[in-house]
């Protein structure tokens, strides 16, 4: 019976050694929308030795605890702006936590940077000329705001483009903001020939090869040179470089009849002749 | 002599057996990590050893085939050698406990001996052991740790299972259960097949012991019938053991029954030389029977004298010759008939022989022991003479030596791998600009395959454990492994070239090459050379692969997962504190008292075949090994002297090849090599390797001859054969080839030039190691296709057409087929080297996709086929050379001839020339397309002539239009261009063609 009683009077003990449990500290702030990095948070609480975090929905932000008589308030450890939006203001006294929501807005915008995005990137007019173009600018603080005499966050349109190949910028100072005008199908292979007597073999030449917009046709196009002396029919590649392909083909004291060709577009017929 | 100072007179045995553990340090202990690298085995027990030293208990690795569970192989070694990786690099921790594995299976040799014969005896065993060529074979030529693992900890347990039968004390069972539990988690063939060949016999020689001495009848059937008698009344000790032993062997591995119950070997049996007829394949012979076994055969008559000399060696003389016999592989066909067709090609059979080797130590040590100081050697003494002894004894020791000298570098003499390949270039090339997220395929790597991988968390699709693969393209045929591919034949080919061409079904983009008689099959397979690494290793990579998708991991149970990673090794542990106590509290002085003794003497016959085949055999081998490098008459017939040219062309060896030219001194072997390399190159001179040769003498007279010679070569891209006729001469006893009269065509021009576009790629444009989704997506460049068809012909069915590629850059196409039948299976196909992977701005190329028989179509019924184009920018293999020319004739049957004249623009050699030809019809539309290549190379500016034969198939093919093609290009739905008719086709039979050549100079961009 005695051991009962020194049981029952060390789990009292136990119990009575159990701090007691803080009441929730009132935010005191008029508004759940606080202005940063200038605004500060109060708090009305009887305890002290509260840890504070504000975790706003990307990141932690750290901030700084004053403590004062009536309880206590929270400033931000810098002086920068934030990513605005619902953030929550998490107190903890040992292991009881209390949260309290709230909106983040900056004082400021800081340095405005404008964006302009294009789609696609690289543009064949072959194809189509016309180019999508999404605008809208961001603060320092990677807020989006409004779009140049905009309402709306976003200004998008469709745009035509000038047919002239090329690299350009959506932003003069941006390179990462290049895209490309590149140039269209060859619409007709002019041919010459000349032979070369000493050699004894043809220079035949392709070019100069223009694309419906007058734009030189890019280097590398594969250009066939298609020939028969009758018997045979010969075919032999070349790579355009600037606007011209050039071969040269063994002549073995025979005529050709030859004719170039890019995918679809045949030039006219030449003949060989040493 | 005082008696403190002999050396030898007390505990022999043990001395001797110090004498072997010592030896073996110094000799195997040295030389191990040397030879571990050249080993068949090592590697893939290392690459296991690693997978446990990173995921202890999970089964699962991914590494290898996509996938497969580590559950399929005991796990013991494997485990022991990742715990000594915690400390030392793998290929030491290997090593390491090879060292340790070889002294534990020399005391177990010296146990096991020691219930045979006396101490003594058992020493020499033990020194026997050391030298013993099957051993030497086994660590230092196969690399096959659990085998030698399973046999240490198995001949260990033999003499305590003994003691057990014959004393019923349970610290006997006790330690019996401990050794042989290690053999199970460390090799269960060995625990199966040690369960028949030694356990019984040890059984049964302990009943034959056990017998009372008043209780030992002379008559065999009664001694059968006391040993039937014994038996049953040690029925409780036999079901104990039993009971417990098939416990034990279920519990310990269980997840490797539950493994092989669940998820069956299913695949096509993989040749292996231990199952050849030795006779006519006599290399198989050499390393599966010969090399491992000629002691045993030297020693055979005093084995078998000693063997059959007593009842008690009843069981080991069956083991043994039923061993021997199993061993001798496909020599007779009664291995087969013994074991099944079934059990037979799946066996290695070579593991017998070296079963009946162990078996044979105890009597060849005897004997052995006899001829150094024991009656055998009174007996020369007396008959001859000391010094006759003393010579036999020397000759046949250092002979013997020699010899294992010789398998110890065995993998130096007869490569049985490549060169060591350096890995740290692969290792950083897998770890940067992402390409761990991609599978990747080595090629001419042999075992090494296993280090790269055991190195690297990248996943290969090919493996180095076959009794793992579960992919069809695999499992389907006898080929072992992908990276040897050439050494498997025709299927080993097939199989690769499934892996090439459906390369994205399984996100298979790079490929390792060290051996540059894959590159034909890999170029016009649609692979790129992407970089040569320091190591000399080329990098070929391929275009528009997906990124490794997810595999589901086999699901193990977690209990399973635990008990694989706990009881193996828990049992070595046990085994090794049991040991402790044994020795501390159980181990007697003079513990085997039931072993009767034996004499030493032999029969005269015994005496006199056993002392000299040694000699015999050992300097008869060592004899011919110099033999054949120094004295082969090479030029001894017309026949000869062709097959030994032929032989050392195949090999490269110019020099020598050279040398079976008449000597004529306006034909040096500059001129000979000059001549060599303006003519020669191509696709057989370069990537083929000589499958046979067929000799024939046209016209053989006393001192000239001509022969006509037959070749067959095996090249990536199929068979191809070649007549040659030479003209011989014989001179001096020796027969010389008249060198080749050499015409070439010589180009007008002193320099040749040669203009060309290269690209290059920018990349991505922010320097991150981050995706985004704006700045690093380079375009999908622009295709579109010319014409797509379905069409049939017999039993075969393709897709065949012409792509463009309508960019302005150059670009990389992948095609596949995607058909969706009526009962919601879906299959995808992939163009094989019908096809130009790589076009330039605005070319255009024939494909050809193969499907399945129409038998098998019909039978699903097509609901729907898809053919998507997806492209990537290419800096690469837009260059396709030569200007080609060419007649088409007719031939009877609907065949064709297509002359081709091919010349070489270009400022290098062309490799291969080659044509990509289409059969068309009167419209355009393509009906076939195929790739047609030639022999020998054509040099920068000059012509080459070439003949292929095409099987027309207009009038028995059919376009089938009732199932629309729908067509993607980078997933967008597009139309096909109207077709175009042919007219250069129109007036050639219906052929066009364009030049597809392989360029090996990498400066074009191949």
């Amino acid at each position: 019976m005695r051991k009962l009683f020194l049981y029952m009077a060390l789990i009292a003990f136990v119990i009575s050694c159990k701090s007691k449990q803080p009441e929730k500290p009132v935010l005191l702030n008029p508004s759940t929308i606080v202005s940063v990095p200038a605004e500060k948070f109060l708090f009305k609480s009887t305890h002290k030795n509260w840890k504070a975090s504000l975790l706003s929905f990307t990141q932690p932000i750290p901030v700084l605890l004053d403590t004062n008589s009536n309880g206590f308030s929270l400033s931000l450890q810098h002086s920068y702006g934030v990513t605005e939006g619902p953030a929550q203001i998490v107190l903890s006294y040992n292991k009881q936590f209390f949260y309290y929501d709230v909106t983040l807005h900056n004082n400021s915008f800081g340095v405005i940077t404008e964006r302009d995005y294009r789609f696609p990137k690289t543009v064949n007019p072959d194809s189509s000329l016309k180019q999508q173009r999404m605008l809208h600018r961001i603060d320092e603080w990677r807020n989006i705001i409004n779009a140049p005499h905009q309402t709306k966050h976003f200004y998008e349109d469709i745009i035509q483009l000038n047919p002239i190949a090329g690299n350009y910028r959506a932003q003069k100072s941006k390179p990462i903001s290049a895209f490309y005008i590149q140039p269209g199908s060859a619409v007709a292979i002019p041919v010459q020939s000349i032979y070369s007597k000493a050699n004894d073999e043809f220079i035949v030449t392709a070019g100069p090869l223009k694309d419906a917009n007058s734009n030189t046709v890019a280097n590398g196009t594969l250009v066939a040179f298609l020939y028969t002396d009758g018997e045979k029919n010969y075919r032999t590649e070349a790579a355009l470089l600037n606007g011209m392909a050039i071969v040269h083909l063994p002549a073995k004291q025979k005529s050709f009849l030859l004719k170039a060709n890019i995918h679809t577009t045949y030039s006219n017929t030449i003949q060989l002749k040493p | 002599m005082k008696q403190g100072y002999q050396l030898w007179d007390e505990y022999n045995g043990k001395k001797l057996l110090l004498v072997a553990l010592s030896l073996a340090l110094l000799t195997h202990g040295i030389i191990v990590y040397f030879t571990v690298p050249k080993t068949y085995d090592a590697f893939v027990h290392i690459f296991f050893a690693d997978h446990y030293s990173r995921f202890w208990f999970e089964p699962w690795e991914y590494r290898w085939y996509t996938g497969f569970l580590t559950t399929s192989y005991p796990p013991l070694v494997h485990q022991m050698v990742a715990l000594i990786a915690k400390i030392f690099p793998l290929k030491v921790a290997f090593s390491i406990y090879a060292i340790i594995i070889l002294e534990i299976l020399i005391i177990g040799v010296y146990r096991f001996t020691k219930i045979f014969f006396d101490k003594t005896t058992a020493g020499v065993a033990a020194i026997l052991t050391v030298v013993l060529s099957s051993i030497v074979e086994t660590l230092h030529v196969y690399g096959q740790m659990p085998t030698l693992t399973g046999l240490a900890f198995l001949l260990n347990a033999l003499p305590f299972l003994y003691q057990y039968i014959i004393k019923r004390k349970f610290i006997y069972l006790a330690m019996a259960l401990a050794f042989l539990s290690v053999t199970v988690s460390a090799h269960h063939v060995t625990a199966i097949f040690g369960m028949v060949f030694f356990i019984a016999p040890t059984l049964f020689m302990a009943l034959a012991d056990g017998l009372p001495a008043n209780e030992k009848p002379q008559n065999l059937l009664r001694f059968g019938i006391s040993i039937i008698k014994a038996g049953f009344k040690k029925y409780k000790q036999f079901i104990l053991f039993g009971g417990l032993m098939i416990i034990l062997a279920v519990g310990l591995i269980f997840p490797y029954w539950y493994w092989s119950k669940t998820d069956p070997i299913t695949q096509v049996s993989i040749p292996h030389g231990s199952r050849d007829n030795f006779f006519y394949k006599t290399s198989s012979g050499l390393i599966f029977f010969i090399i491992p076994l000629t002691l045993i055969f030297a020693l055979l008559p005093a084995i078998t004298y000693s063997i059959t000399r007593q009842r008690r060696f009843i069981g080991w003389a069956v083991s043994f010759f039923l061993c021997l016999l199993l061993g001798s592989g496909g020599t007779t066909p009664l291995p087969k008939l013994i074991l099944g067709s079934n059990a037979f090609n799946i066996l290695t059979l070579d593991r017998f022989g070296f079963w009946a080797s162990i078996i044979a130590i105890p009597f060849m040590a005897k004997f052995i022991y006899s001829f150094i100081s024991g009656p055998v050697k009174e007996f020369w003494q007396k008959r001859f003479s000391t010094k006759a002894h003393f010579i036999l004894s020397s000759v046949s020791g250092f002979s013997y030596l020699l010899f294992i000298g010789f398998i110890f570098h065995l993998g130096t003499f007869r490569p049985l791998q490549p060169k060591e390949i350096e890995i740290q270039p692969m290792l950083n090339f897998l770890n940067r600009d992402e390409h761990m997220r991609w599978r990747y395929l080595t090629l001419g790597f042999g075992d090494q395959m296993a280090w790269l991988s055991a190195n690297s968390l990248a996943a290969t699709v090919d493996g180095n454990y076959h009794s793992a693969r579960r992919l069809p393209e695999l499992t389907t045929r006898p080929v072992e492994r992908l990276e040897n591919a050439k050494f498997s034949g025709d299927d080993g080919l097939a199989s690769l070239n499934d892996f090439l061409t459906n390369a994205e079904k399984y996100q298979l983009k790079y490929v390792f090459s060290n051996d540059r008689y894959y590159d034909p099959l890999l170029y016009y397979s649609g692979w790129n050379r992407t970089i040569r690494l320091e190591n000399g290793i080329m990098v070929w990579e391929k275009g528009n692969i997906s990124t490794i998708k997810p595999v589901q991991p086999k699901e193990v149970k977690p209990l399973l997962k635990k008990a694989w990673g706990v009881f193996p090794a828990g049992s070595l542990c046990l085994a090794f504190l049991l040991t402790l106590v044994y020795l501390r509290r159980f181990k007697q002085q003079d513990y085997i008292g039931t072993i009767p003794e034996t004499t030493h003497f032999y029969p005269l016959g015994v005496v006199y075949s056993s002392s000299l085949l040694p000699v015999l055999f050992f300097s008869g081998f060592m004899l011919k090994q110099v033999f054949e490098l120094l004295m082969v008459k090479e030029q001894s017939s017309p026949q000869t002297a062709v097959l030994n040219y032929y032989n050392h062309l195949d090999f490269q060896r110019f020099e020598n090849a050279f040398h079976f030219f008449k000597p004529i001194p306006t034909y040096p072997l500059d001129q000979y090599l000059l001549e060599k390399s303006v003519n020669d190159g191509g696709l057989l001179p370069s990537y083929a390797k000589l499958d046979s040769i067929h000799v024939k003498e046209l016209a053989v007279k006393k001192d000239s001859a001509q022969v006509r010679v037959y070749t067959r070569w095996r090249t990536a891209l199929g068979q191809r054969e070649k007549n040659d006729t030479l003209e011989m001469v014989k001179q001096n006893k020796q027969w010389y080839i008249l060198p080749p009269q050499f015409t070439p065509e010589i180009p007008d021009e002193q320099m040749r030039s040669y203009t060309y576009t290269i690209f290059k790629k920018q990349g991505k444009r922010v320097v991150s190691s981050f995706p985004t989704i704006k700045d690093d997506r380079v375009k999908k460049p622009f295709a579109a296709f010319k014409q797509v068809n379905f069409i049939r012909s017999g039993q075969l069915n393709f897709i065949t057409g012409e792509i463009l590629n309508a960019d302005d850059i150059p670009v990389n196409i992948a095609l596949r087929v995607v058909i969706r039948f009526n009962n919601d299976t879906v299959k995808h196909y992939y163009p094989g080297t019908a096809f130009k992977y790589n076009l330039s701005p605005k070319a255009a190329a024939f494909f050809q996709i193969d499907l399945d028989s129409a038998k098998s179509m019909d039978s699903l019924k097509i609901k729907s086929i898809e053919l998507f184009a997806d492209t990537d920018v290419s800096e690469r293999g837009y260059i396709h050379g030569g200007s080609a020319a060419y007649t088409v004739i007719n031939l009877q049957n609907e065949k064709v001839q297509i002359n081709t004249e091919m010349y070489n623009e270009l400022t290098t050699e062309i490799n291969i020339p080659g044509i990509l030809v289409a059969e068309k019809d009167n419209n355009g539309t393509i009906l076939q397309t195929q790739l047609l290549v030639h022999n020998t190379a054509v040099r920068s500016g000059l012509h080459i002539n070439f003949k292929n034969q095409l099987q027309k198939i207009q009038r028995t093919s059919v376009l089938i239009n009732d199932i629309p093609i729908a067509l993607f290009v980078n997933g967008q739905p597009r139309q096909v261009l109207p077709t175009q008719k042919d007219e250069v086709a129109n007036r050639n039979n219906g052929i066009a063609l364009l030049p597809h050549c392989f360029i090996n100079q990498e400066i074009y961009l191949q």
